[in-house]
């Protein structure tokens, strides 16, 4: 395990604690998607996590250490992208990289391979400040991989992204985990999650309410449903029938055998219909 | 360690320069060099208190004076004394007073001018000169003999024109003061981008983060002295006094100025503690002009050493302990405020997730 977090409680001094007893484990080589609504714990868990917030209670290790004792040494082998893009807005994109590059004690990627990579080549000697909020976004993920990380740790990498980025974003994690990074995705973007994501856990109101691979929650929340386009008096009608309902499923067996079928298609309930269907809240 | 602080603190220079507080240092800088120069005059003409002991039977010199007084030709206070006690008396009560005994049995024989010590060569000059001109007709013929003597001899014996010995405020204030505000502005400009935050998931530590954004500030420091000091007293000084102590002033002051800026989370609620720290660390300026003003409390400001050590470098009066002991209690001063600068951001960013 890369990951292993073990009763974790969180508290800001509320009355509810913002990480309420969360316990899971990710492994090496894994997408791991921590999924949940604005205030579900997110966040908190993953500055835990990074050592940005202090471990109150329960037990975190990260790469085989403790979170209550990690030296900075551990942040030789993490990368961290953050939801808002952190950056020197003076220096240029280059400058910023190359900062990063200096800071850590092991061997580093090339700055400028990088920003090839994200697609910033061109404007590697531009000052950040006159960067797209999408150029912003790749910079901040470049940054995170500067150190080759073994885990990576992606907050809502995709927010305010168009579509294109959004698909690239999609491709260049894919990438990293073939190569055999661990990444730790905390998102509220299902779609993104569905795409991407080994296993997933829903948050809610600081405690994990699901956890299993999307495929696996989808098939136990989710209702198994069929769209079926058939004639009548030659007019081209279109019902939705659910697997799980006796009655419904007698209509598909009918249509079925009277021949008049044109179209037929499984449909699969979404994470996000299952998220809702877990918690009753919807995620945004 | 020393890479990530060569790092830190070149990345730092560079967003002094980008951010445009270069432009602003040197360009105060200039106006300084302008106010020293043009502005501030050599010597500041203070209507001197003259304490007269005519010993003669005639009084004839106590009689020029209170004409000249009341004619209005003699821009001075005139004190009458008549005993040696009564002078000695007179001339303590005030550092700014000039004695004036008149020696003689009838007619004036002799004049002893009494300084305090501190009154530089080229007024003393003026002062007799113009005595004998005055006095010299007195004694008809016969030639009157003049004297000086010094109540605190090599109290100040070669004291500098009044516009450079505001040098040392004005390099205090330019390199430690505007430092203060300059770094300030500079943390929460990290602070506001984030930047401060994604340092931290880096193996960089704050040692370094803080060392450096000190160091960055010193060297800015550096320029607006260089800049100063030799546009106004040229290269003849003790450069390497004068550029330590300005570099090592100007850490510690960031570092306090680091620690106080911690605590607040935007640059306008850290403004009135900024305006208040920048008061109290200037206050011993108020012991330099008035040198009998240093109560304990005070000396112990880190800003106190500074600006009396600058003095001694830019003014040597032989006192090399003032200018080693300033060094020294800087130096202290640095020891004990870097941990404590750590240990208070370690806190405050750990518990605010900054």
């Amino acid at each position: 395990m890369v990951i292993k977090v073990e009763e974790l409680y969180y508290s800001y001094g509320g009355e509810r604690n913002a990480v309420d007893g969360i316990s899971f484990e990710v492994e090496k080589g894994e997408i791991f998607g921590f999924l949940g609504p604005n205030g579900a714990g997110k966040s908190t868990t993953q500055n835990v996590l990074t050592g940005l917030l202090p471990v109150q209670k329960g037990r975190v290790e990260v790469a085989g250490r403790d979170m209550r004792r990690a030296g900075h040494d551990l942040y030789n082998l993490i990368g961290v992208s953050f939801e808002n893009p952190n950056i020197y807005l003076r220096l240029t994109g280059l400058e910023n990289l190359q900062f990063f590059a200096s800071l850590y004690d092991r061997e580093t990627a090339d700055p400028m391979s990088l920003l090839r990579k994200v697609g910033l080549e061109e404007a590697a000697h531009q000052r950040v400040a006159a960067y797209s909020k999408g150029m912003r976004q790749k910079l901040v993920l470049a940054r995170s991989l500067v150190n080759r990380p073994e885990i990576w740790f992606l907050d809502e990498p995709t927010a305010g992204l168009d579509p294109t980025t959004t698909q690239w974003v999609i491709d260049l994690v894919r990438e990293k985990r073939d190569e055999g990074t661990t990444v730790f995705l905390t998102t509220h973007n299902m779609h993104v999650a569905d795409a991407l994501c080994d296993r997933v856990a829903f948050l809610n109101e600081g405690r994990i309410v699901a956890m299993d691979t999307p495929r696996n929650l989808k098939l136990r929340y989710g209702e198994k449903l069929v769209t079926v386009e058939h004639r009548r008096d030659g007019r081209l009608e279109r019902e939705v029938l659910s697997l799980s309902d006796e009655r419904e499923r007698e209509r598909l067996a009918e249509l079925v055998r009277l021949g008049r079928l044109e179209t037929i298609h499984s449909e699969e309930a979404t994470l996000e219909e299952v998220f809702i269907k877990v918690t009753g809240r919807a995620l945004q | 360690m020393v890479h990530r602080f060569l790092t830190l603190t070149a990345k730092d220079l560079r967003l002094i320069v980008r951010g445009h507080m270069l432009t602003v240092v040197v360009a105060v800088a200039l106006i300084y060099v302008g106010l020293v120069n043009f502005v501030v005059p050599e010597d500041v003409i203070v209507k001197p208190t003259v304490v007269l002991w005519d010993q003669t039977t005639v009084q004839s010199v106590r009689r020029l004076f209170e004409a000249a007084v009341d004619g209005g030709a003699a821009d001075a206070e005139i004190i009458l004394v008549d005993t040696e006690a009564a002078f000695e008396e007179a001339m303590a009560v005030h550092g700014n007073r000039l004695g004036l005994r008149v020696e003689g049995g009838e007619t004036p024989e002799r004049v002893v001018v009494t300084y305090q010590g501190h009154e530089n060569p080229e007024v003393r000059r003026l002062l007799e000169a113009s005595l004998r001109q005055q006095l010299g007709p007195l004694r008809g013929e016969a030639p009157l003999t003049f004297a000086t003597e010094t109540l605190q001899p090599g109290t100040a014996p070669e004291r500098p024109p009044f516009n450079l010995s505001l040098l040392p405020i004005l390099i205090f204030t330019e390199a430690g003061m505007i430092g203060l505000l300059l770094a300030a502005a500079l943390f929460y400009s990290e602070k506001t981008e984030g930047t401060l935050r994604a340092y931290r998931v880096t193996p960089g530590g704050l040692t370094e983060y803080l060392l450096a954004k000190s160091v960055a500030m010193g060297l800015l420091g550096l320029v607006s002295t260089t800049i100063v000091t030799l546009f106004t007293v040229g290269l003849d000084v003790n450069w390497p006094a004068i550029l330590g102590v300005v570099f090592l002033s100007a850490v510690v002051v960031t570092l306090v100025t680091l620690v106080a800026a911690n605590m607040f989370q935007t640059i306008s609620q850290f403004l009135f503690t900024g305006v208040l720290l920048n008061l109290v660390l200037a206050l011993p300026t108020v012991s330099y002009f008035l040198p009998g003003f240093a109560p304990v409390w005070l000396r112990w400001l880190p800003t106190y050493p500074m600006i009396f050590a600058l003095r001694e470098a830019y003014f040597p009066t032989g006192a090399e302990a003032v200018l080693t002991g300033a060094v020294g209690q800087i130096l202290l001063t640095l020891v004990v405020v870097l941990p404590l600068a750590v240990l208070a951001f370690r806190r405050r960013l750990i518990a605010r997730d900054v």
